[in-house]
């Protein structure tokens, strides 16, 4: 080994155990300076790299330029012991906190909307979505809405101009997966709907819910309660009960409206579920021949059940959020709890 | 809808509980929505007559009465300026009970008072608190209030659907009460006492447009005496949401809550002629309703008139000139069934909704019309008395044909999922009194009242709700392939919010219409899709970027003061289209960021987020995905600072934009932080991702690692110096890396020092020192000679 990469092993033990000794940020300093600064002794080897043997230069070069590195990473490392108020010289303060990396957050809307979509890929449903903008035939009239139903009005339903709207459910995906695609389908439309609502606990003017769909020849309304009653399951634990009332829709009949058996008193009764141990979740039935009509299916042949579920809704009771623009308003306070 | 259980069980006899009348009916269609106690908190009330009326010294409105209440006389101090001897009132003695109190002895105005005359409105009776209540000569004093009136009730509030008119009713109720097994339903008792004068010589009724009015019929009373309704009618009516008027305005209330048919009465002597013709009204025809309004009028409104003027707009509310008063003797009662899409057209266009309107607007029963008539008329006379002109004058020309509806017992079964027989089917429609005929095959008879009932899908949910839904066995179908398999996007979706969770970014779900001032001042509202009826200026916009959400979101958490945000979204944009119907609408991914990086640890400083940071992000966002490598190219973009605004190539491939937001667009959006910003197209990203991987093997041979730091002039690009280094390798540098780059002291104006550190590495042997130092001395020879760099030592 030449003369020059043993003095450089020198001046590195010499360092080293300079840095080492070091108990205070002036004496770091000097200690950088003797070593790292203009005058320092590296400096002065690099000076000299002239008058060296040229075939030696570029090992001496590489050791010089690592053994800087080496040197001002060890400074860096004490003088960072050194500012430390909180780290004590010889005792290991466990408690300290860890180096915790930044961690993110999933919306709680899109976990819960995953979670939907894993239950019911499970059952053999597709994933199908949409434009949110679209016409009133799709979104009303194939869906058998008579002219002059309210949810038509201004006053209801956001319009683009006249005959395009936002839509106000995203039964629009149904029809127009049955209007590209023979029976059978087996599809969830989840994706934001839009409702002249002003903003309040229970309200907002953009939601998101997640429609279902299945028609083949010889579905029933067994089948319907049995998809539902799954996807119950699945999402808040074997013990929800759910319960089917009669209601009312233009596109489907019979129509149902489906309540789970309230999460939060399991039943029993809680200013959540309003006293009644039940939880109005969203409205289902089995498809109406006229909306198979008006896809140009046979109602004949075919029979489907259709089901709606506000994805905002069960974020709610799955979280127990008790307003809803809590979602939407997207503080970071709030979306780092899930 | 407000049922009464009282007058219900005048209708059905039934031996269900309040809680199961509750829960059959919401399991069977009437949801429940409320129930309410009435008469409750009443207790020891009683009739009492007043003997001794006498002024209070000093005070002009209280009283001292004596009454008595069977068995003594007592004192008691009356504000109420009707009290008078010989009354018979309704008295509340000490230790009795009224809402919200119990009677205790009192001293006012210094005379002692045991007790309390009562006003309606204390009972909660009626509204009526400005007097006391009085009663009819013929009750005896000390009768208990519960003989005088059934005051004690349940009222339920029910949520009734659209397409059961027939429910916003008693009677209607009551029959679903007997289709679910309750009881026999029993029509209320409509015979009545009739003069010999008919009344069809009394009016003649014309319909001039018997598609707007299929029906109408009317009758006569004379002679009539109006006054304020009977207690048990105030009540019910008060009881049923409806303000008491008088007898006979409450007694057309009380049949139309107890039949669902809604009935007008006007006073026949300020007709005109007498007759009554129904026709169009005329294109801004005005009208004076009894509500004191002036209305204008178009030619869809129909109008009741006396031949002369209009007397009433049909089915939505009389008018002011023909209304019953005080003075009314001689009464007109319509009783009529009007077209539903006449009346909802007409009561939208006059922004009027009623009691009447509602029930027109579903769907009356057109064959109730004269049995409410008679009903009604049976009851005025009772209560107001007069005299009934003999018979209904019905005005009828094309009677309604009952649809026939076949059905097939085995279709109802597979499309619900039951094992019903043909008579069980028959039985449940029965108990709804649809009549079924079983010949060649089934017939259901649609009855008048359920306009909803025309086609076999219609009698199934009959069957299945009065079967009950929850008797109908839930069927677990196997999952399985219908194509459920999950698109390219999906999955990249998937990944992209998995690898910027892991990162630290916070997924923001926000709204798709955005602020159109915003989108104004930023000067894309020209290029927007805008909602036609907007809640608010705030709402006015649908996004053309997810830069107008993530705007606010920025502001809203800045001012909250949490700065140090990696926002992230991925949602959808968009764009108005001249081709298509439809707006264009595109799935976009943006990221925001602002303040520092990550958490302050302990003994490390915090660095502040800048262009690199983000840069950084996307260039590892790129990589997670496999895009390749992703190159800025500077280009304007509206809201980015000049120095700061590039899209975001791959090879050729324009994927987005990224960059720092301008001063303007931060004042524009109200921000106070440094905010950086990227947003890509997600189609692009998609038709880059590639379909498959081969893995490679990893080098087996290590790697001689050396630095190098130069001098330059500053304009040349850190990435120009690299791709150099590589080129001029000979290909044995694999992995070119900067790890410095200094200005200033030291380094003349203009420059920049620049340091590499370089991996030299071949995948089938290890190089030589010589061969490395070779090419390694031969890249700083480049170097020099291209860009005139200088080596450091
Ligand atoms: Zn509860």
């Amino acid at each position: 080994m030449s003369e020059i990469l043993t003095f450089l092993k020198t001046i590195e033990e010499e360092a080293r155990s300079a840095i080492e000794k070091a108990d205070d940020k002036t004496a770091l300093d000097n200690v950088a300076y003797s070593y790292l600064g203009r005058k320092g002794k590296l400096a002065e080897v690099s000076r000299g790299f002239g008058k060296l043997d040229p075939g030696i230069r570029p090992r001496v070069g590489s050791r010089l330029n690592e053994l800087k590195k080496t040197l001002n990473e060890l400074i860096t490392q004490k003088a960072g012991a050194l500012t430390s108020v909180l780290e004590s010289k010889d005792v290991f303060d466990y408690t300290l906190p860890g180096k915790r990396s930044p961690v993110g957050r999933r919306h709680p809307l899109m976990q819960t909307a995953d979670r939907m979509v894993q239950i019911f890929r499970g059952m053999g449903f597709s994933v199908a979505t949409g434009p949110d903008i679209d016409t009133e035939f799709i979104n009303f009239d194939a869906l058998n809405t008579p002219e002059d139903h309210p949810a038509r009005d201004l006053s209801d339903t956001f319009y683009i101009k006249k005959g395009i709207l936002l839509r106000p459910h995203t039964s629009t995906v149904q029809v127009r997966t049955m209007m590209a695609q023979k029976p059978p389908v087996r599809i969830i439309s989840p994706g934001r709907c839009y409702r002249s609502d002003a903003p309040d606990a229970s309200h907002s003017p953009v939601f998101y819910q997640c429609e279902g769909l299945y028609v083949d020849e010889r579905v029933t309304f067994g089948d319907l309660k049995g998809a539902i009653i799954q996807f119950a399951r699945d999402m808040f634990g074997p013990g929800i009960k759910v319960r089917f009332r009669p209601h009312f829709f233009p596109f489907t009949e019979p129509s149902a409206e489906y309540d789970f058996s309230c999460m939060i008193c399991g039943g029993n009764g809680c200013r959540v579920c309003k006293n009644s141990g039940w939880l109005e979740i969203s409205g289902a039935g089995m498809v109406d021949p006229e909306v198979f009509r008006a896809v140009g299916y046979d109602p004949g042949k075919v029979t489907g059940y259709a089901f709606g579920m506000g994805v905002d809704r069960i974020t709610m009771l799955r979280y127990r959020i008790g307003d809803i623009r809590l979602l939407y308003e997207n503080d970071v306070r709030f979306l780092r709890q899930f | 809808m407000k049922i009464s259980v009282n007058l219900l069980r005048e209708l059905i006899d039934f031996e269900w509980s309040a809680e199961r009348l509750v829960e059959n009916l919401t399991m069977s269609g009437s949801e429940v929505e409320a129930v309410e106690q009435k008469g409750n908190d009443i207790q020891g009330i009683l009739a009492a007559k007043v003997i001794e009326v006498a002024k209070i010294e000093g005070s002009d409105k209280l009283t001292c009465c004596t009454v008595f209440d069977g068995r003594e006389k007592i004192d008691v101090v009356c504000g109420a300026p009707n009290v008078a001897h010989d009354q018979v009132v309704l008295f509340a003695p000490v230790d009795s009970r009224i809402p919200g109190s119990t009677l205790e002895k009192a001293k006012i105005a210094g005379k002692e008072s045991a007790g309390m005359i009562l006003s309606e409105a204390e009972l909660q009776l009626s509204e009526n608190a400005g007097e006391i209540a009085v009663l009819p000569d013929d009750i005896k004093p000390g009768t208990p209030l519960e003989k005088i009136v059934d005051y004690k009730d349940t009222i339920l509030q029910l949520e009734i659907t659209p397409n059961r008119p027939d429910c916003l009713s008693h009677i209607g109720i009551a029959r679903e009460v007997q289709a679910l097994g309750g009881g026999k339903l029993k029509m209320p008792d409509v015979k009545l006492a009739e003069s010999d004068i008919p009344a069809s010589g009394a009016v003649k009724i014309v319909i001039d447009n018997p598609r707007g009015c299929p029906r109408y019929t009317g009758r006569v009373i004379r002679n009539v005496k109006i006054g304020p309704s009977p207690l048990w009618l105030k009540m019910m009516v008060y009881y049923l949401d409806m303000r008491p008027i008088n007898n006979v305005v409450d007694i057309t209330n009380y049949v139309m809550l107890e039949l669902g048919h809604p009935l007008h009465a006007f006073d026949f002597d300020l007709f005109k002629k007498p007759e009554v013709v129904v026709r169009n009204a005329s294109d801004g025809e005005k009208f004076i309703t009894l509500d004191e309004v002036e209305r204008t009028l178009n030619s869809n409104h129909l109008l009741i008139t006396d031949s002369v003027s209009g007397v009433a707009v049909a089915g939505i509310m009389g008018g002011e000139l023909s209304e019953v008063s005080e003075k009314t003797s001689n009464i007109l009662l319509e009783s009529a069934y009007f077209d539903p899409v006449i009346i909802r057209r007409g009561s939208k266009a006059l922004g009027l909704a009623t009691e009447s309107s509602r029930r027109f607007e579903r769907g009356a029963d057109p064959e109730m019309a004269p049995f409410a008539n008679n009903r009604a008329c049976k009851l005025i006379s009772e209560i107001a008395g007069g005299e009934n002109l003999s018979g209904v004058v019905d005005a009828y020309p094309a009677p309604l044909v009952p649809v026939e509806i076949d059905f097939k017992p085995e279709n109802i079964n597979s499309l619900l999922g039951t094992k019903l027989s043909a008579n069980a089917m028959c039985d449940i429609l029965k108990g709804l009194d649809i009549d079924t005929r079983n010949g060649d095959s089934y017939k259901a008879i649609q009855p008048s009242f359920r306009p909803d009932l025309t086609r076999e899908v219609d009698l199934s949910e009959e069957i299945a709700r009065i079967h009950g839904f929850e008797n109908i066995p839930p069927v677990f179908r196997p999952g399985g392939a219908l194509g459920a398999e999950e698109t390219k996007l999906q999955r990249l979706t998937r990944d992209i919010e998995s690898y910027l969770t892991g990162a630290g970014g916070t997924e923001v779900f926000s709204l798709t219409l955005v602020d159109s001032n915003l989108t104004r001042r930023l000067g894309l509202l020209e290029s927007s899709v805008t909602v036609m009826n907007p809640l608010s200026e705030e709402l006015a916009a649908v996004r053309p970027s997810l830069l107008l959400s993530m705007l606010p979101v920025l502001r809203r958490n800045i001012n909250f003061k949490e700065r140090d945000l990696f926002l992230y979204e991925l949602g959808d944009i968009y764009l108005p289209s001249d081709q298509e119907e439809l707006p264009l609408q595109q799935i976009r991914l943006a990221i925001g960021l602002s303040g520092y990086e990550a958490p302050v640890f302990w003994g490390e400083k915090q660095r502040k987020i800048d262009f690199f940071t983000i840069k950084g992000l996307v260039e590892n966002l790129a990589d997670y995905l496999k895009l390749g490598t992703i190159n800025l190219r500077p280009e304007p973009h509206f809201a980015f600072d000049k120095s700061r605004s590039f899209v975001v190539y791959i090879n050729d491939n324009n994927i987005g934009y990224l960059g720092s937001l301008s001063e303007e667009c931060l004042k524009i959006a109200d921000i106070k932080e440094e905010v950086l910003f990227a947003e890509f197209d997600m189609q692009k990203i998609e038709s880059l991702v590639p379909d498959s991987l081969a893995a490679k093997e990893v080098d087996r041979f290590p790697s001689a690692d050396r630095d190098i730091a130069i001098v330059i002039d500053e304009n040349i690009g850190a990435e120009e110096i690299r791709s150099e280094i590589i080129n001029s390798s000979v290909g044995f540098a694999d992995d070119v890396r900067i790890f410095d780059l200094y200005h200033g002291k030291n380094i003349p104006e203009s420059k920049k020092s620049l340091a590499f550190s370089i991996k030299y590495r071949l995948p089938d042997r290890t190089l030589t020192d010589e061969e490395v130092d070779d090419v390694h001395g031969k890249i700083a020879d480049v170097l020099k000679m291209k860009f005139g760099a200088e080596l450091r030592s």
